[in-house]
């Protein structure tokens, strides 16, 4: 197909700008539908404001939900998700380092056990937890869902990826012949050269562990202990339009605008961790780092 | 080369060091802040006290601070659920957990899967406890409406206390029915039936068929056998029963546009049926709901309703109706506190003042009632009768005690079964006739795979 | 073999390669237990919650209910349950949609990223990766009221199709396909910005290399950038297979939250949880839940086989 370098610009710039309002008309959607009263939902537009001040009575119901439950929830998903990346972290890095760039008997086997625990159903895997935190009299404490957490696969097998790709591997053999141990290599050398892939691990450890839902579900019964997914939770079977057979339920004031800001307020940590980490997530940096 | 090693084992050191002081952190974090009270303990806690774990929902919370109040020597454990709706089965992935470890069951739960009767009590989870035999006076089981203990008793053993009955009655708005030319309240399916035509005429709806509930409404209401446990293990599902042949070619026969597929709680019905509902038979607890629906502002004469008796089939048909949901409190067998959970249990079914102005459904406990409907009177979200019809407490009253002990209370959701597998042929134009069979074909798969033995 | 980007220590690494699992000669400098302490703490937490939770489900799944063992009893009842097969279609019908949007779309968007100046694509980055920020039960929230017709900002597209209300949309013949959409919409911008990564890593110097060659865009992207980040791609693949088969979350929650419009056993992964925790059977449930994993493994083996993921180049 012989179009311009214009058109293909043209062509380029409508699927861009018709992929990024699929992704984010709804981002948009939600952030409206705080501002509007339930009946205003379906009877206004979908791009209609409503007013500031809903959003302030929307603000007001979701936060005085089972008194003041939002902000426990809040605080609990931080404590989970920080405690599940610093472990991960600690453990993913030198793991994917080790599994790239050593040599050692069963290298290649801890890659294939570690694809196959990370493609195992959650299902099956959620009964032999619940008896392990058991044993250890953890259940229904944080330890039973940061403990899990810090088990990231994922992570190791980014690092890998990374460390089998992108370091250049006369860097390290020069590093090795000057003397340095292993230690030191992956200290000196690769550690500050794995800056971005650090950042990614950490940055998908914590949404995955931000927005776990099944694990603290199965782990923890006590209220004040659930994070936000759970609480979603709930807040989904105490909205009437979601949940009829529970009549009186609307009697908790939480209609579907409530439902949105709760949307939004589970997300802002993510979105905002996301805006920082941009920066160093995607840096490409071996520019200089090798002669050749 | 040797200070530089000791610089280089320093930084190295406090390298390793941050992130394990993060870890030691939220330690400490977690270990401190887990103790505090949070909205998991509602009472005073002293260790002198019992302690009974209680499993609620939000529309229980009223019920449950009352109790707190009225019972400062016991230390109640709230713990908020979802109560186990759509099936969803927490209840039972819970107990599934804890029957393994052998800790962490509730004293007191309350659901509103009615199916969780059959299914808390029997093998495998086995964990409600019965209450007929000596925990629950006669007395006080007596007194609840005839036929509420239905879904409760397996093998004449209550395994739970009704909360509310969710009796079907047959709503009707006066003002509509004027409107739309009907002089009187049907009392008969086939006039109900047959009222479709006016009301269509002049846009209005008598009903709806796309509701994960019909089944309860239409089939349950006509005695038709498609969930009627005969004996232990052994199940009636029969479609082609005429109870329930004659009520699929009736509703067949109404034109659609009276009887729309639609559900009652999807956000288009408010604004397409708000105004528009002539009669719908229905549950007790929707009453309250009428009002409020799309355009209808609470208390707005045009979407009050009032309520008729149950229909029956035929003038000379039977007095029974379905029921669509309803609450059930239950004591679990492994509680250490079984008295006091019993009581407990029997006060949030029986005391007045929770029953008649905390609890939104009709309440399964006779002596309740009337407090209750004088509530709901009061609420200004009922038309007023017309006359010859009966009052609220008239037809509350006499359909609370109509329901047919023939649909019987089974592990698996039949609601679920008809939302996933009926609705949607409903939805692309299919037939009630055709939705029995479907119905009927998956449900005895389930009851198979559950272990019944299935009578077609 | 493509030519990786810098260039190899000649020789010692290769001949260890073909020494096997062994190593052959180790590389000048590393010990053979270096590499021990560099995956010793995650091998701790591999064998505590990888592991062990997955043998003793295989196990669950080889033994009766009572204990005892059962060998292919639990396989055979599970394969036989009604629900069996009518899930694994869903699946199918599912995977197929959602494997092919994903290796296209997301290699395409992430290769018309990097074409473009990094703050205009880091602003797309954001805006694709917001939804992938929502998960569970708030990004099923968020569609269902996108595919409700009186709500949606996609309304007319929705009516357009005919669809007057949500009972329409979510038809039996429609779940698929709205299901491989969701996960879309959620999964595909993490996969972006990991690829958009993987592409950065390249250096200019080969890029500015093939554009004196002559190379335009669409010869650059597939003969350098495509290859150079095979094994992130591959990965991407793997997992989203094996994903794939275990969908359970959407059509869970979007069950949920109409009250039963989507069976609560569409996909065989629910069909498992339902097993294990309606009927507690957890056997029969870790049957289903191992022939999943078979069936992940499967399609990875043959991806890692094809692509020779586990070599050190």
């Amino acid at each position: 197909m012989k179009f311009s370098r214009f058109t293909w610009r043209i062509i380029g710039l409508i699927v861009l700008l018709g992929f990024t309002a699929f992704f984010f008309v709804p981002v948009i959607w939600v952030l409206l539908a705080t501002t509007k009263t339930d009946t205003q939902l379906t009877s206004a537009g979908p791009f209609a404001f409503g007013a500031f001040s809903h959003v302030a009575a929307a603000w007001r119901a979701l936060f005085g939900f089972q008194s003041d439950a939002m902000l426990e929830w809040l605080k609990n998903s931080a404590i989970y998700s920080f405690g599940g990346v610093a472990i991960a972290i600690v453990a993913a890095v030198p793991a994917g380092y080790g599994l790239a760039l050593t040599q050692f008997i069963g290298r290649r086997t801890l890659l294939v056990i570690t694809l196959i625990t990370m493609i195992m159903p959650a299902t099956a895997l959620v009964l032999p937890l619940f008896l392990e935190m058991n044993v250890v009299s953890l259940t229904d404490t944080a330890w039973s869902v940061i403990l899990p957490f810090s088990f990231f696969p994922f992570g190791v097998y980014l690092c890998y990826i990374f460390f089998s790709s992108t370091i250049p591997k006369d860097l390290l053999a020069a590093a090795r012949v000057d003397g340095c141990n292993e230690w030191g290599v992956f200290r000196y050398i690769a550690l500050p050269l794995a800056r971005p892939v650090v950042a990614l691990v950490a940055f998908f450890a914590f949404v995955a562990d931000w927005n776990n839902y099944y694990l603290p579900f199965v782990m923890l019964s006590d209220n004040s202990k659930l994070p936000v997914q759970v609480g979603l939770e709930y807040l989904i079977s105490s909205t009437e339009a979601f949940n009829p057979g529970n009549p009186g339920a609307g009697s908790e004031l939480v209609k579907r605008p409530e439902l949105a800001l709760a949307i939004l307020v589970a997300i802002a940590p993510v979105a905002i961790v996301f805006l920082f980490a941009q920066r160093t997530l995607v840096k490409g940096m071996l520019a200089g780092a090798t002669k050749e | 080369m040797k200070e530089k090693e000791s610089t280089n084992t320093r930084r190295r050191r406090a390298r390793w060091l941050r992130p394990m002081r993060l870890v030691a952190a939220f330690a400490c974090l977690a270990g401190v802040s887990f103790t505090g009270a949070g909205i998991g303990s509602l009472g005073a806690g002293a260790s002198s006290k019992p302690t009974l774990t209680i499993w609620y929902d939000t529309a229980r919370k009223p019920m449950l601070q009352a109790y707190i109040k009225a019972h400062p020597d016991v230390h109640v454990v709230a713990v908020l659920k979802d109560g186990d709706s759509n099936g969803d089965g927490t209840y039972q992935s819970a107990f599934a957990l804890y029957n393994r470890v052998g800790h962490g069951w509730p004293d007191v739960y309350f659901s509103e899967q009615n199916n969780d009767a059959a299914s808390l009590s029997q093998p495998p989870f086995n964990d409600a406890a019965v209450l007929n035999k000596g925990l629950v006076s006669k007395s006080i089981l007596g007194k609840f409406a005839h036929g509420s203990a239905g879904l409760c008793t397996i093998g004449g053993k209550v395994y739970c206390l009704r909360n509310d009955l969710a009796m079907n009655v047959l709503w009707y708005n006066p003002a509509l029915m004027a409107q739309d030319g009907i002089t009187s309240v049907p009392t008969t399916w086939q006039q109900w039936a047959a009222d479709g035509a006016m009301a269509a005429a002049h846009g209005d709806i008598i009903g709806t068929q796309g509701d994960s509930w019909d089944a309860d409404t239409f089939y349950w209401g006509n005695q038709c056998p498609l969930s009627h446990v005969t004996s232990p293990g052994v199940i009636t599902i029969k479609p082609t029963s005429t109870n329930c042949t004659e009520m699929a070619s009736l509703l067949d026969g109404v034109p659609r546009t009276a009887l729309p597929v639609a559900y009652m709680f999807s956000s288009t019905f408010g604004s397409q049926y708000g105004g528009k509902i002539v009669f719908y038979e229905g549950a007790a607890w929707m009453g309250g709901v009428f009002p409020g629906l799309g355009s209808c502002k609470s208390t707005n004469p045009d979407c009050t309703m009032a309520a008729g008796y149950p229909l029956t089939w035929g003038s000379g048909g039977p007095g029974v109706t379905g029921a669509i949901g309803g609450g059930l409190w239950f004591v679990s067998s492994h509680s250490k506190h079984l008295k006091l959970a019993t009581a407990a249990v029997v006060w949030f079914a029986t005391n007045s003042t929770a029953q008649s102005k905390l609890s939104p459904g009709y309440p399964a406990y006779g002596p309740d009632d009337a407090a209750y409907v004088a509530t709901q009177q009061a609420s200004g979200n009922y038309a007023t009768p017309l006359s010859g019809a009966p009052t609220l407490a008239q037809a509350f009253n006499k359909a609370a005690n109509e329901i047919w002990a023939g649909w019987s209370a089974v592990p698996y959701a039949n609601d679920q079964i008809w939302a996933s597998d009926v609705v949607p042929t409903l939805a692309s134009g299919g037939t009630q006739a055709a939705g029995l069979g479907i119905f009927a074909g998956d449900a005895g798969n389930l009851a198979r795979s559950d272990g019944f033995q299935v009578h077609s | 073999m493509t030519p990786s980007p810098v260039a190899t220590v000649p020789d010692e690494r290769t001949s260890a390669r073909r020494g096997g699992r062994t190593g052959g000669d180790a590389p000048i400098g590393t010990s053979r237990t270096s590499g021990y302490v560099f995956v010793g703490l995650y091998v701790v937490l591999l064998l505590l919650f990888g592991i062990a939770p997955t043998a003793y489900a295989i196990y669950l799944a080889l033994t009766k209910v009572g204990g005892g063992f059962a060998w292919g009893s639990n396989f055979a009842r599970a394969y036989d349950d009604f629900r069996f097969l009518p899930a694994f279609e869903h699946v199918g019908e599912y995977l197929a949609i959602w494997m092919i949007a994903e290796a296209t779309l997301i290699l395409v968007l992430a290769l018309m990223l990097h074409s473009l100046a990094r703050r205009t694509s880091a602003a797309f980055r954001f805006l694709f990766y917001m939804p992938g920020a929502l998960a569970g039960a708030a990004s099923v929230l968020v569609w269902l009221f996108m595919l409700d017709p009186t709500l949606s900002p996609w309304h007319l597209l929705l009516s357009g199709m005919g669809f007057s209300q949500i009972d329409l949309v979510l038809l039996p013949t429609h779940l698929p396909f709205i299901f491989a959409i969701m996960a879309f919409w959620t999964g595909a911008g993490g996969w972006i910005v990991v690829m958009y990564g993987a592409l950065n890593n390249i250096p200019d110097e080969l890029l500015e290399a093939a554009r004196l060659d002559g190379a335009n865009a669409f010869q650059s992207a597939l003969r350098i950038k495509l290859p150079l980040i095979k094994k992130w791609v591959v990965y991407m693949l793997i997992l989203s297979f094996a994903g794939g088969t275990q969908l359970f979350v959407e059509p869970q929650l979007v069950g949920q939250a109409t009250a039963g419009l989507v069976s609560n056993t569409w996909s065989p992964n629910q069909l498992a949880y339902y097993i294990a925790f309606i009927n507690d059977n957890f056997n029969e449930a870790a049957a289903i839940s191992v022939s999943l994993l078979v069936l992940g493994l499967a399609g990875a083996a043959l991806l890692v086989w094809r692509t020779k993921l586990f070599e050190i180049s």
